[in-house]
């Protein structure tokens, strides 16, 4: 059997946020009603299919004294208690009385180890001690862990009667701890069983590694949301008409730009998403300022194109084909005139390019036309756009990455002065930074510059944001 | 395998919509039993080991966008290769034009026939180093005339895909489409050697062919003699009916207004141009344009890999094909089990003092403490009192309730429950009101009192959490007293 730890302790004191921490679930139901978890659920843990331990998240303690009455009637030596126990569950698995007692002491009966909770915010009582014998006369490992709800320190006086009954005691807030602390507490679980340490250890190892995972991954996805930004353009075709008024065209600018805006905004917002589903956030909700984008700061052009080609691309290419079907006259001719031939072929093409041009480009060809007057919004050119768009994925990251999942309220990423998100940006990584930014600011389909993007991302997850 | 490559990138595109955890334990699912192989070999066999049940977009199936571009590719191609034929076909047909009067002119000839088209080849080179500095406007002409060029973008235009044009002067990530660009100019480039040179065989054979050469400068003989035989040199060796001797590079020059033209014993002499004329095309044309063509579709094969290889996707995929799995169970959505009710109202009068017992529930308070709070904040006095709590057996209990009640000499009218409000309302303190209720008659209104750590009444959460945790017990005169410890006027 893979060790298991049964959760277990009164109603309300944190036992289904200390599972959700450990096993990382967001669905896990956690309120601040007593009773809010009614039967044991087993969240274990495997590695590529083979699990390594598992934790039981169980409802709390309602008749204790109830419970070790009925024990203390029938068992007389000690050797006798866990039989008894095991009994206990066996004859009462159908009495509503003791459904929560059934569901509890079931997994530890079957062999888990007993992980009790207690508040160390609130004073202790000697009430406790009942269901403390209880999980005594099972004859389980046993460790007791302090979680701390409130305000209120009564952290000593719970070890003190803790000690009596538990060989581990160790104070656990389930609602703020960090990776680390959980790992450490993963550790302590092993202590209570010499034959657990390897499994744990493997366990330990595989989540240790599968969060760099996380991070390499969230790395890309800020990288792919920061090139595609970066290379955002919005364009239209600039009709005649629109071309020839200001206002109409002014009209389709401020379309474009709203519409450049909210597929920046859209995109930022995917890779936020993206992000929170890696570290298992799905539903997490967030409370987002878009960031604003000045229209001054961004870059607008109008062109023209045909089949992709630019005006000046057009005209040449016409000219060099003109030039080259000069060649062929002179050659009719005799080579007399090789250079005459060429220069009025090359006339002719690149004039029949920027002329026909118009024409050629109003024709359609699958219901698509082949070109025409274009207005284009965008890329953005203002150089903090870059840095300001990293700096609130950097502490979204941070932010989600920390997030523990017994946390239930929404996340505020307001953020205060954005323009100083980067300050704690070490220098040397500020300018290779600013080198990617500056290559794929010219050239968004550079994919060395996007690589190496993704590359300084990870390094900067791995940065504590200032402030 | 364009087409697979086409089809993967666009379904992983679309796939980040799966939710991540989803896409994890698929892809590692796949990846696990894979065999060993290289990054492609791997992404491949997982495209085929790919099931349609699992999570993520539906598989294309049928004709694919990967097939049309595949086919997309081979048309333009091919068409390529046809259109340059018909344009060497006729260029040749009218550089050979040859109407008896004057030989056809060599520097023409090959000027149209190798120098042309040496020109467009050093154009398409410009295109392959990517971006280079100061050379930018004449990257963009030169990419501008490829035909190439032009074959992608209608190809990307007709499929839909952003596959052959764009960022053509861009980095690495567009080596593709730039060795793409090449094999198609070397298609119509060697389409049009071949039509060119079909024609000239044809006329050297159907026709009477004489060539010449002729200037408008001043050349000697010499100097074209030492370019005639630097030019043959690779074949001299060995094909020396290609290598014009001094003898008729002297005898070919003409003058266009020479009326006498060229004496008739020369004239003789001046088809024996024709083998030189087609190695020159041959060696100098088409040659580099087939070397060309080879070194593109080696490079494009690896441009279609890293296409493949270098996708952020992909190599997003390769780690889920490759890290083990860590999955944390769980997923269960439980609802609450707890009642929805509003819970237990508050008293409905003001407590009196008559016929009022207080309980202190498992040391809630010290009674002092319970009394100077019933005194201070509902004004009255309990006439009997006691501790009890879950330490004391159940007859233990019951025996101090009833000594309670007989010490109520007018009979038990109300009672006070002060519990500790921190804790959380347990089923044995319901069975406990039972016993109260049971014990002290069932006419008594009950009223719990749950108090803070601090000896103070809680806050409205934790009373709300009692009053609706006690609502269970169905008890209508059962009270949980009012968050502010006063009764309703
Ligand atoms: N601030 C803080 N709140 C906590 C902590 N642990 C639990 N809580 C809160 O305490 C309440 C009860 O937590 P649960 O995890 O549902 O407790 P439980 O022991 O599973 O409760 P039942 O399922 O009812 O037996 C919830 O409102 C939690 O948000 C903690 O470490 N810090
Ligand atoms: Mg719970």
């Amino acid at each position: 059997m893979i060790p298991t730890f049964a959760v277990v302790g009164q109603p309300n004191k944190g036992k289904s946020s200390i599972v959700a921490t450990l096993a990382e679930d967001e669905r896990i139901a956690i309120a601040p009603t007593p009773g809010t978890t009614r039967t044991a659920h087993h969240y274990t843990l495997s590695i590529d299919g083979q699990p390594q331990y598992a934790l039981v998240d169980t409802p709390g303690f309602q008749r204790a004294r109830a419970v070790l009455d009925w024990l203390e009637a029938r068992a007389t030596t000690a050797q006798e208690r866990p039989a008894v126990v095991a009994r206990f569950v066996e004859e009462h698995r159908d009495d509503p009385r003791f459904h929560d007692e059934c569901e509890l002491l079931g997994p530890i009966i079957d062999g888990a180890g007993i992980l009790y909770v207690v508040d160390g915010t609130k004073p202790y009582g000697p009430e406790y001690e009942l269901e403390m014998q209880v999980l005594q006369w099972t004859g389980r490992p046993r460790m007791a862990l302090i979680n701390l709800i409130g305000d209120g320190d009564f952290v000593d006086e719970w070890r003190r009667a803790l000690d009596q009954y538990f060989s581990i005691v160790r104070v656990f807030d389930a609602v703020g701890a960090d990776f680390g602390t959980r790992l450490a507490l993963l550790r302590a679980f092993a202590e209570l069983d010499e034959g657990w340490r390897a499994p744990i250890e493997r366990a330990v190892d595989a989540l240790t590694a599968e969060r760099e995972r996380r991070a390499r991954r969230a790395a890309a996805e800020i990288a792919d949301c920061l090139v595609a930004c970066l290379g955002m353009v919005e364009r239209a075709p600039l009709s005649d008409a629109d071309a020839s008024s200001t206002d109409r065209r002014r009209e389709l600018e401020g379309r474009l730009l709203e519409r450049l805006r909210d597929g920046i905004r859209d995109r930022e917002r995917e890779a936020r998403d993206r992000v929170q589903s890696i570290y298992r956030h799905q539903n997490l909700q967030r409370h987002d300022v878009a960031a604003e984008l000045l229209a001054t700061d961004i870059f607008t052009d109008e062109g023209w194109e045909l089949f992709g080609l630019s005006r000046t691309e057009l005209v040449v290419s016409g000219a060099l084909s003109g030039a080259v079907a000069g060649g062929g006259i002179d050659v009719l001719l005799g080579g007399a005139s090789l250079l005459l031939g060429s220069g009025i072929g090359a006339l002719v093409g690149g004039a029949g390019a920027w002329f026909g041009g118009n024409e050629l480009a109003r024709v359609k060809v699958l219901g698509q036309s082949l070109g025409g007057r274009k207005l284009q919004v965008g890329p953005v050119r203002a150089p903090n756009f870059p840095w300001v768009m990293l700096g609130r994925a950097w502490v979204h990251h941070r932010l989600v990455a920390e997030r523990n999942h017994a946390r239930r309220e929404a996340m505020s990423l307001s953020m205060g002065e954005e323009s100083h998100l980067m300050d704690g940006v070490p220098d040397r990584l500020r300018k290779d930074l600013a080198g990617t930014f500056k290559a794929l600011q010219k050239d968004p389909e550079d994919g060395q510059a996007r690589r190496r993007l993704a590359e300084q991302v990870e390094t900067l997850l791995g940065v504590e944001p200032a402030g | 395998m364009l087409a697979r490559i086409v089809d993967i990138r666009r379904w992983l595109r679309e796939d980040r919509r799966t939710p991540y955890a989803d896409r994890v334990a698929r892809d590692r699912a796949i990846g696990r039993e894979l065999r060993p192989a290289g990054d492609l070999g791997r992404v491949l066999a997982w495209w085929s080991a790919l099931a349609d049940a699992a999570p993520g977009p539906e598989r294309p199936t049928g004709r694919t966008l990967g097939h049309r571009v595949e086919t997309g590719r081979r048309v333009a191609g091919v068409g390529l290769g046809v259109l340059g034929l018909l344009v060497g076909a006729a260029v040749a047909g009218v550089a050979f034009g040859y109407e008896g009067r004057y030989p056809v002119n060599l520097f023409t000839l090959l000027g149209v026939l190798v120098g042309l088209p040496t020109l467009m080849l050093l154009f398409t080179l410009l295109v392959l180093p990517g971006r280079l500095p100061g050379l930018k406007s004449l990257q963009t002409v030169a990419a501008g005339v490829s035909p190439g060029r032009w074959a992608g973008a209608w190809l990307d235009r007709l499929l839909g895909a952003e596959l052959f044009a764009p960022g053509l002067l861009g980095g690495a990530a567009n080596a593709f489409s730039r060795w793409q660009l090449v094999v198609f100019s070397q298609w119509l480039a060697l389409g049009f050697f071949a039509g060119a040179l079909a024609i000239a065989l044809l006329l050297v054979t159907f026709t009477d062919l004489a060539f010449g050469w002729s200037t408008t400068l001043n050349v000697d003989a010499g100097l074209v003699q030492a370019l005639v035989s630097t030019l043959a040199a690779p074949w001299a060796s060995w094909l020396p009916s290609a290598a014009p001797d001094p003898a008729l590079v002297e005898a070919s020059r003409f003058f266009r207004l020479d009326e006498a033209a060229i004496p008739q014993e020369r004239v003789a002499r001046l088809g024996e141009w024709w083998p030189f004329v087609l190695m020159t095309v041959l060696v100098y044309g088409a040659l580099p344009r087939a070397l060309l063509l080879l070194v593109g579709l080696w490079r494009l094969r690896r441009a279609t890999r890293s296409l493949l290889l270098d996708d952020p996707e992909v190599t997003a995929l390769l780690d889920r094909l490759d890290a083990p799995l860590v999955a944390l169970g769980g997923g269960v959505d439980e609802g609450s089990g707890y009642p929805e009710s509003s819970g237990l109202p508050a008293p409905s009068e003001a407590l009196e003092a008559e016929g009022l017992v207080m309980l202190v529930w498992n040391a809630a308070a010290t009674p002092a403490a319970a009394r100077a709070w019933l005194a201070t904040t509902l004004g009255v006095e309990p006439e009997a009192s006691g501790e009890v709590g879950i330490l004391q057996g159940e007859a233990e209990r019951r025996d101090a309730l009833v000594e309670l009640r007989q010490s109520v000499a007018g009979g038990v009218r109300r009672v006070v429950v002060v519990t500790k409000g921190w804790e959380p309302p347990l089923l044995e303190f319901m069975d406990f009101l039972g016993q109260v209720r049971e014990t002290l008659g069932a006419e008594a209104t009950v009223t719990v009192v749950p108090l803070d750590v601090a000896g103070r009444s809680v806050r409205a959460a934790e009373r709300d959490v009692w009053a609706r945790a006690l609502s269970r017990a169905r008890d209508p005169k059962l009270y949980v007293i009012d968050a502010t410890g006063e009764a309703p006027a």
